[in-house]
């Protein structure tokens, strides 16, 4: 079709709602231009990106005036399974109504059998654009950017459904018309339903692997059949671990060198690279942990432990402005624990970032100039409206902090009987010295040793059969903040205002 | 040149306060900045990323001919600024001068600036093509450095 040219009125059924088919007139599969409509309501108007998958369009919804993306697969796979995964894609992503997961508008087919979804459009960098144009980016910046990014996988997971292709490609960074960034994840292509195993079976055929290599899981680069949240932990790690080294934590020079790594090797510390804390590496590598079991449980444990982290570095809000504490850490569950099995089809017991998106504190010029971060962040301090609750814990937690402040820096605790792949975090108000406190408890397998001798991030998998195995990693006593070589102290962050 | 066509820098120093104090400097300028404590770890970062400007500490890395080599650089010929202890012999500061500028510790921010900054903007100059290709990633940093919340 000719750009510019009128769709003839369909023949076919008018999509409704993001799971509906319609069936739309138009050009042979592969043959769209410019110019083309489909479904009467999208005008084609420039090629987005091509992939392995298809191609997305930027189009123009004719009825609502406002520009909309179109993936539009391509003609090889527009066979009937590849078609219901673009379907799954569709549903998956509009199953989970959060403000950093992009919005699914449409779904349709073309009367060539071409299936296509259509879009919000989002204007931005991709994830991978920024770590390629910067190398690395700062370890507040990170973790800022993304929190976010982790409660939408929270929510997403409530919901039963596992992203399982996480990569900064995946990640637009989009900015609001106010100027904030706001990341999105995109691509839920691969998503499985969590309660629907069988039916992922069937499509991704019993042990194919899927999903980026770099960020594989190893029992998805296993070709394991269940995959769960745990795997999305993993995937999110890898890329927290990328976005503070500038690098993969593994590599190969081929497919199968990188598999066997991911599998076998232990990535290097991000300390090694002067990227955060160990109190930051020990979140990672327990996110890291070669076994799902031995894994932090669950997005929410990783969010809370990296908003516990935050707080304690002095950052108060994520890159959008979310009150972390507030979204992370309301009540200041100081210990929270998690279910044990730890699947993506456990709801989050935390209500959604986007029903509880706290307005931050205001600002004024004294206070924005004393609390310019190292990395160059600006954050304005939140005035003393802390719940009273809150700043009660956080005086608890103080104490125990001060009493923690006197042990040694790591260690491993045996507690009791463990709860098989549970993860607790234990995530303190940013009291100083900061403590951030990440338990992973883990059922051992059968054939688990009798010895609890391993330090992090191993720890857990050595933990012997009954006891309850607690990795705690906290900040060396002492100034939390390095000096500078010429000298004179680096810029303290703002301690938050409570 | 890197990949992106800015220019990528690489610091290698096993003090903390160095990291910091060069990424403060860096975040607001048009490069790619990775940084390593030890040289493993730099040679992990080189095999992924050849670095255009190299910025070392005498005292972390050892013998600066062999560390390049080793990093398997001699031939991209990156630029160099070296750090240096504060108590180096004038014969050791001369050796170190032939690679590059040499800053002694404790580190003068704003001699740190001046000496770095001309260097990236060199490679900058030498490479001025693909800086539109990242425009939007650009101004997505820019707005993150410079976000008020």
């Amino acid at each position: 079709m000719s750009p510019g040219s009128e769709e003839p009125p369909s023949d076919g059924r008018t999509a409704a709602g993001a799971t509906a088919i319609a069936v739309v007139g138009g050009a042979p599969p592969g043959t769209h231009a410019a110019g083309d409509v489909l479904c009467e309501r999208y005008r084609l108007v420039k090629v987005l990106r091509s992939g392995g998958m298809g191609t997305v369009w930027l189009a123009r919804h004719l009825v609502l005036e406002i520009d909309v993306a179109i993936k539009l697969l391509l003609p090889r796979l527009s066979a009937p399974e590849f078609a219901e995964r673009l379907m799954r894609e569709a549903r998956a992503a509009a199953q989970v109504n959060h403000a950093n997961i992009v919005r699914v508008i449409d779904v349709g087919q073309t009367p060539a059998g071409e299936p296509f979804m259509a879009m919000e459009y989002l204007q931005g960098s991709s994830l991978a654009d920024v770590i390629d144009t910067r190398g690395r980016i700062p370890a507040a910046m990170t973790v800022r950017l993304a929190l976010p990014l982790i409660d939408a996988l929270a929510s997403a997971h409530a919901k039963g459904i596992v992203h399982r292709d996480l990569k900064p490609d995946n990640v637009v960074m989009t900015v609001s018309d106010a100027g904030v960034v706001v990341p999105k994840l995109v691509d839920f292509g691969i998503a499985k339903l969590a309660d629907d195993v069988d039916e992922g079976r069937r499509l991704t055929q019993a042990g194919s692997v899927l999903g980026s290599p770099d960020y594989m899981a190893p029992e998805q680069a296993r070709g394991e059949r269940h995959v769960d949240g745990r795997t999305d932990v993993w995937a999110m790690c890898v890329m927290l671990y990328e976005m503070l080294t500038g690098i993969r934590p593994f590599h190969g020079d081929n497919y199968n060198a990188l598999i066997h790594a991911i599998v076998t090797e232990e990535p290097a510390p991000t300390v090694d690279f002067g990227a955060g804390d160990e109190a930051l590496w020990e979140i990672l590598s327990l996110g890291l942990q070669k076994r799902a079991a031995d894994r932090i449980g669950d997005m929410q444990a990783l969010g809370q432990g990296l908003a516990a982290w935050a707080l304690a570095e002095g950052i108060t809000e994520d890159v959008m402005g979310t009150s972390l504490e507030s979204s992370w850490l309301r009540a200041s569950r100081t210990s929270m624990s998690f279910p044990g099995t730890a699947r993506s089809g456990v709801p989050s017991s935390r209500p959604s970032m986007t029903a509880q998106r706290a307005v931050t504190g205001d600002s004024d010029a004294s206070q924005l100039a004393t609390s310019v971060r190292p990395e160059g962040l600006v954050t304005a301090p939140r005035r003393s409206r802390v719940p009273l609750v809150v700043a009660g814990v956080a005086s608890i937690v103080l104490a125990a902090a001060l009493w923690w402040r006197a042990r040694p820096a790591t260690e491993v605790r045996v507690e009791g009987p463990v709860a098989a792949t549970s993860g607790t975090i234990s995530a303190s108000a940013p009291a100083r010295p900061p403590a951030v406190v990440v338990v992973a408890t883990a059922e051992p397998p059968a054939s688990a040793g009798p010895s609890a001798t391993a330090s992090p991030p191993t720890a857990a998998s050595a933990v012997p059969p009954a006891p309850k195995a607690t990795v705690s990693a906290r900040r060396p006593a002492g100034p939390s903040r390095p000096t500078s070589t010429h000298g004179s102290p680096l810029p303290v962050p703002s301690v938050p205002n409570f | 040149m890197s990949s992106s066509s800015l220019p990528l820098v690489l610091l290698v120093d096993a003090d903390r306060g160095t990291h910091d104090l060069v990424e403060q400097l860096l975040v607001q300028v048009d490069c790619k900045f990775v940084a390593a404590r030890t040289p493993a770890a730099a040679q992990r970062l080189a095999a992924q990323m050849p670095a255009d400007i190299l910025v070392l500490d005498a005292a972390t890395i050892g013998a600066v001919a062999t560390f390049v080599e080793s990093m398997g650089m001699v031939k991209r010929a990156p630029r160099m600024l070296i750090l240096a202890g504060p108590k180096m012999l004038a014969a050791d500061f001369a050796q170190l001068a032939s690679f590059g500028p040499v800053l002694p510790k404790p580190l003068v921010p704003d001699r740190l600036r001046d000496t770095l900054i001309p260097l990236i903007q060199l490679c900058s100059v030498e490479d001025a093509l693909g800086t539109s290709l990242h425009t939007s990633s650009s101004d997505v940093w820019r707005r993150l450095t410079t976000s008020v919340r």
